[in-house]
Parts: structure tokens; sequence; C-alpha cells
């Protein structure tokens, strides 16, 4: 009996030295060693990398939560602070930031990343690396590059509703969905394009524009917005110039990235009555894309190969300033000729700049004929930017108005006769 | 349902979400010949490879259902060799044990838990291990069949909604690329670098069916291979072909993508920790199976002091190593060993186990006789 007694007692005490074991190994979970407390850390909500001297500046926009988000008293500027650290690499430039600042930099709510035009004139290839291997940033942060300037130039302007200019920067990107005069990559799509051998890729762009004050109640003449038209062309890791608005509305087209944009085109003179104009008229339409489609093809024609872009898009007429009298037969398919016309032109505006003027297949056009073509691609893809540069092409563009909006005819012609 | 048995249903969970958990978590096959975007390709054929090279061990399991690995080398090959063959698996099931011990150290520690010492991850895994494999076989394949099912649904759910990300053009074009040859040493590669036909080795003189031993295998093979596939082909064509191959972990990159709206992102922690949860129970069943067959090997019957030293010993090579090495950087020492130990226990040992028992049968048949007699 007392033997008995004696194996329940062994066995509770090895189970209590188990349960305490297991509490003592518990307590190390609440991350006492090398915890990261709320009030030692420096929420990071923009980065922008330049270099300066042979020396990376390496620019942070954190969080000041002494502003407090709800203060009333702090003005957009003073939700931020702007943090830099120098050195050879970023990571030292990251690590000397806390030489000068009392705190640690967090970097998982970095959403933007923004490389001064020096940086990537000399090449971005020594500043990737740091971009995916920390575990901290977010792998859907937005690549764009300063045009004109360093990346602290345009990291320090707030000229939106928004609480920080980093957070100006981030919804002014997002709203490339209303504008596709840009195109913005994340890390991770940027990675997807950066390793395909024999072709380049592009970034979105950032530049500070003067604007006159509106506002009389401050003394200054004029104030900067932000600017994010246009995209970055890189090869060989460096930039080599940049598309403009509508060169990069051409590219979404090529790419099968346009989403919703305006596209402003002239319709032919003899579609206007002017006997019946009742106000002077102007020279354009606007038709807004809500849906577009791009179908690319690449075809060996005589031995050479031959690019065929044909796009299709939907609209709505958004507006009519030329006098035209919609509601007439044969009006609206002229008007979706001229469209498409237009939209025609910015496509091959993009695929020149990109053939002739950079010479970088920033489209993918190689990897349409790597999945064409994979044999042939094998023997020309070492020439690929020869044959790039001289391809010979055909865009073919189909617009379709589907809407007119609340009215027929403009206001500057009179309905009937 | 006899609570004594294991179920047919608690194997094949168990098998597949083991061989999910080590084929997604470093995604070793994107190394693998042609490591190119026709690796979905070579998984697939994998399964063939699969079922061909593991026929003579599930015909010899299937053959003598209520012996043990051990049991089996002896009494075809004689006592001596089974004994030094026997101790040869225990010694790759301790090995093994410490590559996925480190291999979960690291993928957590990366991730989770950056600045958390080795030695306290691993010596939690250990002592819950200790712990679980404590309860023996039949209570790890029951708990497996809780446990399992979550780590699956978990994984197709985070494949499924992440494919807001996925760019299936970049697998294109199919087999463009790619040799004949380099797609079949890739599909044979792969095939034995999972190895998980052990769990029903193992389990199987414990089976509650025994007669089902090739449908057990067949069904979690083709439903890792499928699962496996799709999760392989998503994280390439989120990630790109190249990106995907740079990357440690890159099923965890695809699931750190996974962003709908601010209110649903971040969720790459559900991947952590269903693929913790799988391969934890890897470990306790790898760590297990390596007692146990060190037990048959020198006959002992009080095993717990066995089984304690080496989950300490497994603890501390893990832990050693894991503080000097890198072990997922998919480089050509560790592939090559891991290829040559697992072709050996799992292909070569049974098939001339196979050849020795096809001339030894009738020998082997009267023994039995006399045994039954």
């Amino acid at each position: 009996m007392q033997e008995k007694g004696m194996k329940e007692l062994n066995k509770l005490f090895k189970k209590l030295v188990l349960i305490n074991i297991l509490l003592i190994f518990t307590s190390f979970l609440t991350s006492c060693s090398g915890s990261r407390e709320l009030n030692t850390l420096a929420i990071v909500i923009s980065t922008g990398f330049d270099i300066e001297d042979g020396k990376v500046i390496m620019t942070n926009e954190v969080i000041n939560p002494a502003a407090g988000g709800t203060s009333k008293n702090a003005t957009a500027q003073e939700q931020t602070l702007f943090v830099q650290g120098y050195g050879d690499t970023i990571s030292e430039a990251f690590i000397n930031t806390t030489l000068t600042f009392d705190r640690e930099l967090y970097l998982p709510h970095s959403h933007l990343v923004i490389f001064g035009e020096e940086l990537a004139k000399n090449g971005i290839g020594p500043y990737l690396d740091i971009l995916s291997r920390n575990n901290e940033q977010r792998e859907k942060a937005y690549l764009l590059v300063a045009e004109g300037g360093k990346a602290y130039d345009v990291m320090g302007i707030n000229s939106g509703i928004a609480q920080s200019p980093g957070r100006y920067i981030d919804e002014i990107i997002r709203h490339d969905m209303f504008n596709e005069e840009t195109r913005t990559l994340t890390i991770d799509e940027f990675f997807r394009y950066f390793y395909r051998p024999h072709e380049e890729y592009i970034m979105g762009v950032i530049k500070p524009m003067e604007k006159p004050q509106i506002s009389k109640n401050t003394p200054e003449k004029n104030f900067q917005v932000l600017n994010v038209q246009g995209g970055a062309a890189f090869k060989d890791n460096k930039l080599i110039g940049y598309y403009t608005g509508k060169e990069m509305i051409g590219f979404n087209f090529i790419v099968n990235e346009l989403k919703n944009a305006m596209i402003k085109f002239e319709s032919p003179d003899f579609l206007v009555d002017k006997n019946r104009l009742i106000a002077s008229r102007g020279s354009y339409s606007a038709v807004q894309i809500f849906r577009s489609r791009t179908k690319n093809n690449v075809k060996l024609i005589d031995d050479k190969l031959h690019l065929f872009i044909d796009v299709k898009f939907r609209g709505v007429l958004k507006e009519v300033t030329q006098g035209l009298d919609i509601s007439q037969p044969g009006v609206i398919d002229e008007m979706e000729k001229a469209c498409a016309n237009t939209a025609k032109s910015y496509i091959e505006m993009a695929l020149l700049k990109g053939m002739k003027e950079f010479n970088a297949d920033t489209f993918s056009i190689g990897e349409l004929v790597h999945r064409k073509y994979p044999k042939l691609w094998k023997e020309i893809k070492d020439n690929w930017e020869e044959i790039f540069e001289n391809l010979e092409y055909t865009i073919n563009v189909s617009a379709h108005i589907n809407d007119t909006g609340f009215t027929n005819t403009p206001p500057n012609i009179r309905k009937g006769k | 349902m006899d609570s004594n048995k294991i179920t047919s249903r608690q194997l094949v969970l168990l098998i597949t979400s083991f061989g999910l958990s080590i084929t997604i978590s470093y995604m070793f096959s994107l190394n693998l010949p042609p490591d190119n975007q026709d690796i979905w390709i070579v998984i697939l054929l994998s399964f063939l490879y699969s079922l061909v090279l593991r026929m003579p061990l599930l015909f010899l399991i299937y053959r003598f259902p209520d012996l043990n690995m051990v049991e089996i080398l002896e009494k075809i090959l004689g006592k001596a060799l089974g004994k030094v063959l026997g101790f040869f698996y225990a010694l790759y099931f301790t090995a093994y044990s410490v590559f996925i011990v480190i291999l979960q150290a690291q993928l957590v520690g990366v991730n989770v838990l950056s600045r958390t010492p080795h030695y306290i991850i691993i010596g939690l895994l250990i002592i819950t291990c200790l712990y679980i494999g404590n309860k023996g076989l039949v209570m790890m394949c029951w708990t497996g069949e809780l446990v399992t099912p979550l780590s699956l649904i978990s994984i197709v759910f985070l494949i499924i909604l992440g494919l807001k990300n996925v760019d299936f053009k970049l697998i294109l074009p199919i087999l463009s690329d790619s040799t004949f040859g380099e797609i079949n040493k890739g599909a044979l590669m792969f095939s034995l670098m999972v190895n998980d036909v052990f769990v029903l080795v193992k389990c199987s003189p414990y089976l509650e069916n025994k007669e089902d031993i090739y449908k057990i295998y067949i069904n979690s093979s083709l439903a890792f291979t499928i699962i496996g596939t799709i999760a392989v082909m998503v994280t390439q064509s989120a990630l790109g072909i190249e990106q995907a191959r740079h990357i440690n972990y890159p099923f965890l990159i695809y699931s750190r993508l996974i962003n709908y709206t601010a209110a649903f992102e971040r969720i790459d922690v559900f991947f952590v920790v269903a693929w913790i949860a799988a391969n934890t129970g890897r470990i306790i069943f790898y760590l297990y199976f390596a007692y146990m067959t060190f037990k048959d090997v020198f006959n002992i019957n009080n095993g717990k002091v066995l089984y304690y030293t080496l989950g300490v010993l497994v603890g501390s090579i893990s832990l050693y190593i894991a503080n000097y090495n890198i072990i997922t950087l998919g480089n050509v020492p560790i592939i090559f060993m891991q290829l040559i130990a697992t072709g050996t226990t799992i292909v070569i040992v049974p098939f001339i186990t196979l050849i020795v028992y096809f001339f030894r049968r009738k020998s082997l048949s009267k023994e039995e006789n006399i045994q039954n007699n």
C-alpha cells in the first residue's frame, strides 16, 4: 500500500517537474530577451535611397508619436520625422541612423522605396539585395524614382489630405487606377521582371512641381505638389530615361495593364454642322476607358519577326467640346475611330521610344517570342537588342463607346434644324 | 473502430501533410533539374518514379505485415546483416530528425521569432516531441488525425487566397526549355527527396486493415503530389521563376503577398503555424522511428532512457548545427547527402532484400509453416 502511494507520489512529482519546465520555457516566449516594445520603435512609412560622394544616404520618414494622430494642433508635416543614415551599404546606413536617432527603425509599415535619380543612373544593382533579404520589408511596397532630384527632395512634401508625406505619395500611387499615365511596380512585381534575360523594366516616377498658392491665408505665392506622371526606363540596371504620361498610357495598353484611363481626341471636322452651332466650340472630346484588353502576338513573316498588338477597349463619353451631334447616325462610329487612332498613337509613341530611343525591351516582347518560338528564341536571344530595335509591328485598336452620360447633344449646338 | 489500431485515413492524412510540409518548406524542387518553369511537370512525373522505386519496400511490408523493418531485414538477410542494416536505418532516422529540427528552427527564426535564440525554439520543440512521442505510435497517429487536416486546409486556403498575385503566363512555355533527360532526372531526384513512405512502413504492424497498404500509399502520394504541384506552380507564377529560386522560403513569401485591403493582409503567420504543426508532427514521428529502430536493433525492453537520450542528442546536434550552418541554401552537398541516404534506405536496401527474398522464399515459407504449426 505504502509502495503504491510512493509510486503515485513519484508520478505526481514528475508531472510537477514537467509543468514547471514548461512554465519556465513559456516565460521566455514573452520575448523579454531582445524584445521590441512599441515605445522603442521608429515606425517607418517611406524610405529613400540616394548616393552622395560614393556614400549611400538612407532617408526614412518615421511616424512621430509625440504629435499624436488625433491632435488637432499637429500639422500634417509634424506627424512625421525624417531620419537619415550614411554608409557604404544600405544596411550600414540603416544601422547608422541609431547614432543620431533615439529609436530603432521598424520597416514593416514602409509602403514606399524611392531611389534618387543619381543613384538610379549609376545603377540600382547594389541596392536591391536588402529589398528581398530583410524580413521586415514588405514585398508590396512601391518602388519609385525621384525624377530630376534626390529621394529626400520629394519625401518631405505633403500637399494632400493624408496625414503624412509618405501616405500622400502612397495615396497618389494607389489612384493610378484612375489615371494610367504612370505605372508603379511593387517590389514583388519588380523582381518578376528583373531577372528576365535580355529584357528591361520600368519603375514609377515621382517629381515635385510648383503650383500657385490659391489660399490667401498663407504668405507664399507658390507651393509644391508631387506628380507621379510618367515612367522610368532602365537598361542594364541603370536609369536611361523617362516615358511621358501619354507614352505610359500606350505602355499600359501594350502590357495589358490598362484599367481606367481618359483618352482625349479630335474628331474629324466634317462631323460638325456649323450652321447649328450656337456657341464657340473646342477641339477635343474625351472618352473614359473602363475596360481594355490587349492581345500581343508575334509571327514569322518572310523569316522576320513581326509584332501584332491588338487592343480592344470600351469607354464612356465624358466630354464633347467640338459641337458634335452624337445622336446623328454615324457620328459615334467616327468618334470611336478617332479615339482608337489617338490610343494607337500613344501605343506607337511608347513602342518607338522603347525601340529606337532606349533600345530596351521594357514591354516583355522578348518573353512573347520565347513563348511562341522557343527554339528560335534560343538562337536569337543574344541579339535580341538589335532585333527589337528594328522590329516590324502592326497595331490594331478598336474602341467602343458604350455610354454617353446624361446628354446626347452638347450645349454648343442646337438640337434639330 | 479499434483505438489500439491505426486507421488507413490517419496514415493518408499524415503522409500527405508530411510530404507537403517538406515540399513547400524551402521548395527544394525549384533547384532540381531543369530548374525552370517546367518544375511542376517534374513533380507530377515524380509520382510515377516514387511508385516504382517504393514498390520493393511496399511489397516487403505487405508480405510481412506483422513484422517491423528490422525484423523483416533479419528474417530475410540473416540476423547479423539485419542488425547492421537496422542500425544504419536508425542512424538515418536520427540524422533526418536533426535535419527537420534545424529546418523548423531556421524557418521559425527567420519569420516569426527572429530574435529568439535557437536553444529556446529547439528546446521547446524537443520537449513537445518527447512528450507526445512518449504516448506511443498509435496515440501519435490519432493526434495527427486531428492536427493534419487543419494544416492541409490552411495550405490550400493560402494557395487560393494568393491567386490574385499569380500570373500563369510566367510558367510558359511548357517543355520547351527542358530536355527529356532533365525532366526525368529532376523527377527521379524529387522522388528520392521525399521519404514519408516510412510512416507507412513503421506504422504498418499497427494498421487496422493491412490489405490497404498499397491503397494508402497511392492515395496519399497522389494527394500530396497534386497539392505540391499546385503550390509550386502558384509560387513560381506569383514570384517569378528566378526570384522563387533566390528565396529561401518561397511559399512563405507567396503567403506574405496575400493582401485584400488593409483588413486582410500579413497572414503569412497562418502558413508558419500550419507548417509548424505539420513539421512538428514529422519530427515527432522520425524521432520515434529512430528510437523504435535502435530499440529493435539492440533488443531493449524498457526504452524510456534511450528515447529521452535520443531526444536530447537530436536537440543538441540540431542546436550546434543550427547555430553555425544554414541548411536551406539548396547547396549541393546537402541535396547529395539526402539523395544518397534516402535512395539507399528506400530503394537500394529494400531492392536487395527483395531479391534475396525471392531466392529464399521457399525456405522462408517453410520456416513460417514450422512456426505456425
